[in-house]
């Protein structure tokens, strides 16, 4: 059953015009950019240190791009009111919520591995020329891009949930990661215990985890709650 | 095993939308909602589908609450919005997506599909189809598992002359089968071909409820014959009364037409015409009705 509902989502984002169109100028923007930053650097004639850690630069992206898609799966059915024949299909909101938020994190998931994958082969192709990789950073950079990945797709969808509007969910998002967290490091030390980033840092271990748990609980875990409330109440209409 | 509203009421902020409305719809009937845009018939019928949360009272299928049901997808079919479907995703695409919801398989997808007539616009997108094959695909949708309960909201609106057709004889065949229907049109001059009662919604409260078969005069026939004055004596020798259409050599007749034919072929009397009264019976009651209640309420407000 849970399959089914997860390829039932994964259906919905593939079968719309708009959202395929989304979905793949994504994927291609993020193998592009994974593939290509190793090549440029490595043209730039750049250290192996960096090489290594290009796969970061990579998934640098993904923060928008992971959490549009989670915006996306989370908002479609509401935007174009769908949801009116769904929930006559299938009436359980709780598990339309989960199954929502379940297809998020895959999503997020395949998206990191799109990028460790086209980083990987990247690397792959330039070895073979008899460039080095230095396989320590190599890997703790593949945690971070899993960890982006993650993170901001499950943000993206939880706000979605809130908010209930493709529109204004993006413009949430966009203001949160290009004007309010980079606003943030301006305001140390508090300014961090809200910073989106904080999250990633302490996942990966490269920063504090307090932060990480305030900003995890204020991006994540807050917008989650308020979103299943709201899912199991709104009005279908 | 009906359809029951129990004291619904339903209020946004200030506003109640239903008030205390109640109302069956006995198994084997077809039950139309009337009532203006806004009098809260489309707040009813998301109400008993558990798209919206009642107020107060409870609104029942089978005497339970719709998301209590078994298997409630596949025991009610809805139409609710047509229109409301992805645009950019193709016909096919909208009903397959909720035909896997369903546990439905394939070929029943484009079973349905056929069955409405769209058969050859399954690769359309959503956005490209007229109003009446939204609508067609709307009603697709609630075919699919062959409930024994049909919610409808306005399924007439866009549909062609053939898709009124096709869609009376289904309805009254899925009522003839056992299937319970429950359906808000303003398409009163329809309703009156196939609905078994009616219920009235004016500002959220039920104004009247009542068998189509208490109007009188709804399902009378008109009648021309060869021998106008021998019929009438052999009709009101069976007990029928007739009238007399004026400034025509019609005569009218409440009953059946199986009936009449009998009771004419047996006085020896060729019928010449014979057809439903084409009137505005349904259309009448409701204006009177909603005009009465209006009434009230500006002498209300006046006191």
């Amino acid at each position: 059953m849970i399959v089914t509902n997860l390829l039932n989502e994964y259906r919905k984002l593939l079968t719309a015009r708009g959202s395929l169109a989304v979905v793949v100028t994504c994927a291609t923007l993020l193998v592009g950019v994974a593939a290509g930053v190793p090549i440029l650097t490595y043209s730039l004639g750049g250290p192996i240190s960096e090489l290594s850690a290009s796969m970061a630069v990579a998934a640098l992206p993904l923060t928008i791009l992971g959490s549009v898609i989670g915006i996306l799966i989370m908002t479609m059915d509401w935007q174009h009111r769908d949801i009116t024949s769904i929930l006559v299909a299938a009436p359980s909101r709780p598990q339309l919520f989960a199954t929502k938020m379940l297809t998020s994190l895959i999503a997020g998931l395949i998206f990191s591995l799109l990028i460790i994958i086209a980083n990987v082969t990247a690397l792959l192709v330039l070895t073979t020329g008899g460039v080095g990789i230095d396989g320590k950073i190599f890997l703790s950079m593949a945690g971070t891009v899993l960890s982006l990945g993650i993170v901001w797709t499950l943000a993206g969808s939880a706000v979605a949930s809130v908010l209930l509007s493709l529109p204004l969910t993006l413009v949430f998002v966009f203001v949160q990661a290009l004007i309010l967290d980079p606003a943030l490091m301006f305001a140390r030390p508090w300014g961090e215990y809200f910073q989106s980033s904080a999250i990633t840092s302490a996942l990966i271990g490269q920063g504090p985890v307090l932060p990480g748990l305030t900003s995890a609980t204020l991006w994540i875990l807050l917008p989650l709650v308020l979103g299943a409330w709201r899912q199991f109440h709104r009005e279908a209409a | 095993m009906s359809i029951k509203f129990d004291r619904v009421s339903k209020n946004y902020g200030k506003r109640w939308a239903l008030n205390e409305v109640s109302f069956t719809c006995p198994t084997g009937t077809i039950t139309g909602l009337l009532g203006q845009n806004g009098a809260g018939k489309s707040t009813a019928l998301r109400c008993v589908l558990g798209l919206s949360h009642p107020t107060q009272g409870v609104a029942t299928i089978a005497d339970k609450h719709f998301t209590e049901l078994r298997q409630p997808q596949v025991m009610v079919g809805a139409v609710l919005d047509a229109s409301a479907h992805h645009p950019g995703r193709s016909a096919r695409n909208t009903i397959r997506l909720i035909a896997s919801l369903l546990q439905v398989s394939a070929s029943r997808v484009d079973d349905v599909l056929n069955l409405v007539g769209l058969g050859g616009v399954g690769g359309r997108q959503f956005r490209a189809l007229s109003l009446g094959m939204k609508q067609r695909l709307a009603l697709a949708i609630a075919l699919l598992t062959n409930p024994q309960y049909l919610i409808l909201d306005e399924p007439l609106n866009g549909l062609d002359i053939e898709g009124v057709s096709w869609f009376r004889e289904l309805l009254v065949t899925f009522a003839r089968e056992g299937g319970t229907v429950l359906v808000s049109s303003h398409m009163l001059a329809e309703l009156e071909g196939y609905a078994d009662r009616v219920v009235t919604i004016h500002q959220g409260q039920v104004l009247d409820d009542k068998n189509l078969s208490e109007l009188p005069g709804l399902r009378e026939l008109v009648i021309r014959s060869s021998d106008n004055e021998g019929l009438i004596t052999a009709l009101t020798a069976a007990g029928l009364s007739l009238q007399a259409v004026p400034g025509t050599q019609q005569l009218c007749v409440s009953a059946e037409a199986e009936l009449v034919s009998q009771l004419a072929f047996s006085a020896g009397i060729l019928l010449l015409e014979i057809s439903p009264r084409r009137s505005r019976l349904l259309e009448t009651y409701y204006l009177d009705l909603v005009a009465k209640n209006s009434h009230h309420e500006g002498k209300n407000s006046i006191l």
